[in-house]
């Protein structure tokens, strides 16, 4: 029995040793070829790019995912590995070093969270791969280029916007909603903070309740039930994503307190994200106001950043992404020209 | 000196609480015991409630089943697809049932007949319908079936919605199964006692499957109900959903190891569950120390629920001592 | 006579081998199909970067092992490494001291240990419903006291911590090796190791065989909660930063990796190299979709049918024995 189980375990050491030296020597000699050309070139070998992303669950972000997918193919990347971490720092820590061990030529980050990821960039640097950080600046470590957007404003153009709407109202007399989505992500709490700050700048606007819903379609529809049994008069709701405004709505009408733009007693919606089912509603004047930001644009140029690096193109240090704010007034006009992801075809 | 309690102080506890605490209710959200929000209370906690069935009978025989948010998600979303595509009632409702099932037979084979412990069966099933429900809702992220699809849990009949209708048949029902019938008999001795059980020539595989299998067809009729509120499906819509059943068995006095406790208990928890959660909004309870507050609640109710219980051990043992 | 005994014997010790290496089968399949799948794979590299990247949760696994041992499950360790984190963070930033830092949070997460087995095992509240509130409450105590914020400027010793290599394997493999085998040691050569598992298996027989029952398996959760509080300390090295919506899924990986390799849900039974083999399982199974590039829900689907599979073989295999 003993000896058995000592034979057993030699057995799989050796197999698993020398399945290590097997495979691990043809790779050196592929990395010695490798480094025999000065510049690597796109379509020379196998080029791979990584773009390990924050969250995958959501159409802004399945876009911008698809986006950089579709560029990255189109400039010639052969392999392109998309990651998701689902909001979670570690996760996305181990992804980033499971991307340096497939040996991506760039690695493009949308962080989970802009200090936790530090260690996992350091990492990429050691190994001299360059990291594009995309849709959220990283605060450390050396990064490539920053494709950025500002979550904080794109909360915050919502609340001035409800602000300017009320314009003149007395003083904490507009109750605003604030619906609280998935804690874990950095995007939320950013949406969140930037919301905040907006309201306090006007003093007519009031937060009546920040409710907690785990982004979770059921929960928000039993909150906008149950905050409107609180406070009946609440005038404007803000989610952090567009989609999460379906219950939202759903939620109204099974209230009664559903009435379209225009009405006296219409309860203003506003969201961030663009999606194309929010767009459609502003004409409709279901909701009041969406911030489209400009998802195609992250995934396609950190594709084509990366692509100009392999083909030793410099790029700027910082590109700055648009947000821009839709409301029903100019909403046709913006898909018209091109402008809104979530309105492209 | 020590401050002498008496001896069955514990006995005043759960109703000097639930005096203090209807009291503290009555001052603090007097709108809780509005009749319409009680009504809603109902409506909000009848996914839950329907689930929560399932996971009685699970519990009951001693195992755990952490798939059920998952479930409900997966033949949520199938069934708005399916409705989306077809718009006839009977498929949709149809293929919620069916797809609960066949989930719910994946966890029964997997726990009764490769014997793979529950929480292990239903947690790699849960990823697979996590993953497969996302999928079929696919990259729009929201899976949108129509108004017409919010008839199944929207129609009001006499006063109550017909989700809250459908949860009370649903109770009414497995409380008869549960408690009249020679299946619900067998629940209770396979928590109890399974050897003893497959001694007496019962097929205890075929059981321990029928509970699975139960269980996902209620998780099936949840999920239909659940999208069919919203008017279709979303992302990550109901996953986790089991937490809150489970914490509503065990509020409702089934014992975690099998055996012990009732439909009815369980019906009591949801309530409370169900409630908590309504009077933490109500009382706009900050989104950050929600979990705080809601699991301190949890935690005291079992608490004083278990110390009564040993209090009543401690009393019946002495008791059977005076006699002696 | 001798015939009959001969054959005994050999059956026993069929059942004992499946027992034994059903789960060490099931590893070895993974780790070939995932070689012949992506040829970054099978590395020295990647095994090392392994090693080194999911140290954190094999020393959680290992603290689970603890309390599954018991017969309990510990759903709060994910919600004690946020607060132990963003509480021992804090001070670190404050003070500029990592060692002070390092004993709070192993401090906060034995405490927590500590609580847990007090209201399993002293008032009796069944432990996935106590160990659910505390999970709950830490949670919620971590995301009020920063507001859902990061806490970063942590010292750079601390993050250097995490890069410090010897013969090129990183320092948190080392400590992953010591911590398993200080627990190896408790659990096989002291008297101590002995007792958890006479009071797993059989609460009844050990108290009469004049065990402390309780005090054994309060222990138990408290090695669960140094664990949590080690691995904690490992995180923060390893992310230079500390979140308070870390490891949200950890509990139940973790619980699973335990039983996957042989432990029963029950208690009583097990060997603590199981749970490190089966947290590694865990480990290469998403490090080996993750180098395959194969997608958020893919992945969910493919890891689900793999633990499903690898259990469903792993049992047949031991009933195949008996």
């Amino acid at each position: 029995m003993k000896k058995m189980k000592r034979v057993l375990l030699l057995i799989v050491i050796a197999l698993m040793a020398s399945a290590l030296v097997a495979c691990s020597t043809p790779a050196t000699a592929d990395d010695n070829s490798a480094n025999d050309e000065v510049a690597k070139r796109l379509g020379d070998g196998v080029n791979r790019i990584g773009f390990a992303m924050a969250e995958i669950t959501g159409q802004a972000v399945q876009t911008e995912a698809q986006a950089f997918e579709d560029k990255a193919k189109e400039l010639g990347f052969d392999d392109v590995i998309i990651l998701s971490a689902e909001n979670s720092v570690e996760t996305q820590v181990t992804q980033i070093k499971d991307l340096i061990t497939s040996e991506c030529d760039v690695i493009c980050v949308y962080s989970a969270d802009a200090d936790g990821v530090v260690p996992a960039v350091q990492a990429c640097n050691e190994a001299g791969i360059p990291v594009i950080a995309v849709d959220r600046g990283i605060n450390g470590g050396e990064i490539y280029c920053t494709i950025a957007s500002n979550n904080i404003s794109d909360g915050r153009d919502v609340a001035n916007y409800f602000g300017l709407m009320t314009e003149g109202e007395a003083e904490d007399s507009v109750k605003v909603l604030h619906i609280i989505g998935n804690l874990s992500s950095t995007a939320q709490k950013e949406r969140a903070d930037g919301f905040r700050i907006g309201c306090e700048n006007w003093g007519q606007l009031e937060i009546v309740d920040e409710v907690a819903t785990d982004a979770d379609a059921d929960r928000i529809y039993n909150a906008v039930v149950d905050a409107f049994k609180v406070n009946p008069d609440i005038k404007a709701i803000f989610v952090p994503y567009d989609q999460l405004l379906s219950p939202v709505v759903s939620a109204l009408k099974e209230i009664g307190m559903f009435y379209p733009a225009g009405d006296p007693n219409h309860v203003m919606l506003g969201a961030v994200d663009g999606a194309t089912e929010q767009l459609e509603w502003l004409s409709e004047g279901i909701n009041d106001i969406s911030i489209s930001l400009d998802f195609l644009g992250f995934g396609q140029t950190a594709a084509s950043v990366a692509a100009d690096y392999v083909n030793g193109i410099s790029s700027n240090d910082v590109v700055l992404t648009k947000s821009i704010v839709c409301t029903a007034g100019n909403v046709e006009y913006l898909a018209k020209a091109g402008m809104l992801w979530g309105l492209s075809e | 000196m020590k401050i002498r309690l008496p001896k069955n102080a514990i006995d005043y506890v759960k109703p000097g609480m639930f005096v203090i605490f209807i009291v503290f209710i009555i001052i603090r959200v007097p709108i809780f015991f509005r009749v319409d929000n009680l009504i809603s209370v109902v409506a909000q906690g009848a996914v839950i409630g329907i689930a929560s069935i399932g996971m009685t009978m699970v519990i009951l025989a001693g195992e755990i089943d952490i798939s059920v948010g998952a479930m409900i998600y997966c033949s949520g979303a199938i069934a708005s697809e399916v409705f989306l595509s077809t718009q006839s009632m009977v498929l949709t409702i149809f293929a919620a049932i069916v797809s609960g099932s066949i989930f719910g037979l994946l966890n029964g084979l997997g726990v009764a007949k490769f014997k793979i412990p529950s929480i292990i069966t239903t947690l790699a099933v849960s990823n697979i319908l996590t993953g497969m429900g996302s999928l079929i809702i696919g990259s729009d992220s929201t899976l949108i079936a129509g108004d017409a699809y919010k008839v199944i849990s929207q129609t009001k009949i006499l006063g109550l919605l017909s989700s809250a209708w459908l949860y009370i048949i649903l109770f009414a029902l497995f409380l008869v199964i549960v408690s009249k019938t020679r299946f619900g008999r067998y629940i209770y001795a396979i928590g109890d006692n399974a050897d003893a059980l497959r001694a007496s020539g019962i097929n205890l595989e075929l059981m321990q499957t029928m509970i699975f299998v139960l269980t996902g067809t209620l998780c099936g009729i949840g999920g239909l109900l659940s999208t069919s509120r919203l008017g279709g499906s979303q992302f990550n819509l109901s996953l986790g959903t089991e937490i809150y059943c489970i914490a509503a068995v065990v509020v409702g006095g089934v014992s975690m190891t099998g055996g012990k406790g009732s439909l009815l208990g369980t019906l009591v928890g949801v309530f409370i569950v169900a409630a908590l959660d309504n009077l933490l909004r109500l009382m706009s309870v900050s989104a950050y120390i929600y979990g705080v507050v809601w699991g301190i609640a949890i935690f005291t109710i079992v608490l004083i629920d278990i110390l009564k219980k040993k209090q009543d051990i401690r009393n019946r043992q002495r008791q059977i001592l005076d006699h002696k | 006579m001798d015939v009959k005994e001969k054959h005994f014997l050999r059956r026993l010790s069929l059942k004992e081998f499946a027992l034994k290496y059903g789960i060490y089968i099931g590893f070895l399949a993974i780790f070939i199909a995932f070689s012949f799948i992506s040829s970054n794979f099978l590395t020295v590299k990647n095994f090392l970067n392994i090693l080194d990247q999911y140290a954190y949760y094999v020393i959680c696994a290992m603290g689970m092992f603890f309390v599954v041992l018991v017969g309990g499950v510990d759903l709060s360790n994910g919600s004690m490494i946020a607060l132990a984190s963003v509480l021992g963070a804090t001070l670190m930033v404050a003070t500029k001291s990592v060692p002070i830092g390092c004993l709070v949070i192993v401090a906060i997460a034995v405490f927590g240990g500590i609580l847990n087995g007090l209201s399993v095992v002293k008032i009796g509240i069944p432990s996935f419903i106590a160990t659910l509130a505390f999970q709950n409450i830490w949670r919620g105590s971590a995301y009020t006291y920063t507001t859902a914020k990061a806490v970063s400027g942590l010292p750079s010793s601390l993050t250097s911590f995490s890069f410090s290599e010897i013969m090129g394997i990183r320092s948190s493999t080392f400590i992953m090796i010591i911590v398993f085998c200080i627990l190896l040691y408790i659990l096989q050569f002291t008297g101590f190791g002995k007792k958890l598992y006479a009071v797993g298996g059989n609460p009844k027989a050990a108290k009469v065989m004049g065990i402390n029952v309780k005090k054994a398996s309060i222990i138990a959760y408290s090695i669960c909660g140094l664990c949590t509080g080690i691995s904690t300390i490992l995180l923060v090295s390893n992310m230079g930063s500390a979140n308070p919506s870390v490891a949200e899924n950890i509990a139940l990986e973790c619980i699973a990796a335990v039983i996957i390799a042989g432990a029963s849900a029950n208690g009583g039974e097990g060997k603590l190299l199981g749970a490190v083999v089966g947290a590694l399982m865990f480990a290469m199974i998403k490090n080996g979709l993750n180098l395959m590039g194969l997608s958020y829900f893919y992945q969910l689907i493919v890891s689900g049918v793999i633990i499903y599979i690898a259990t469903a073989v792993d049992r047949l295999r031991i009933r195949a024995g008996l």
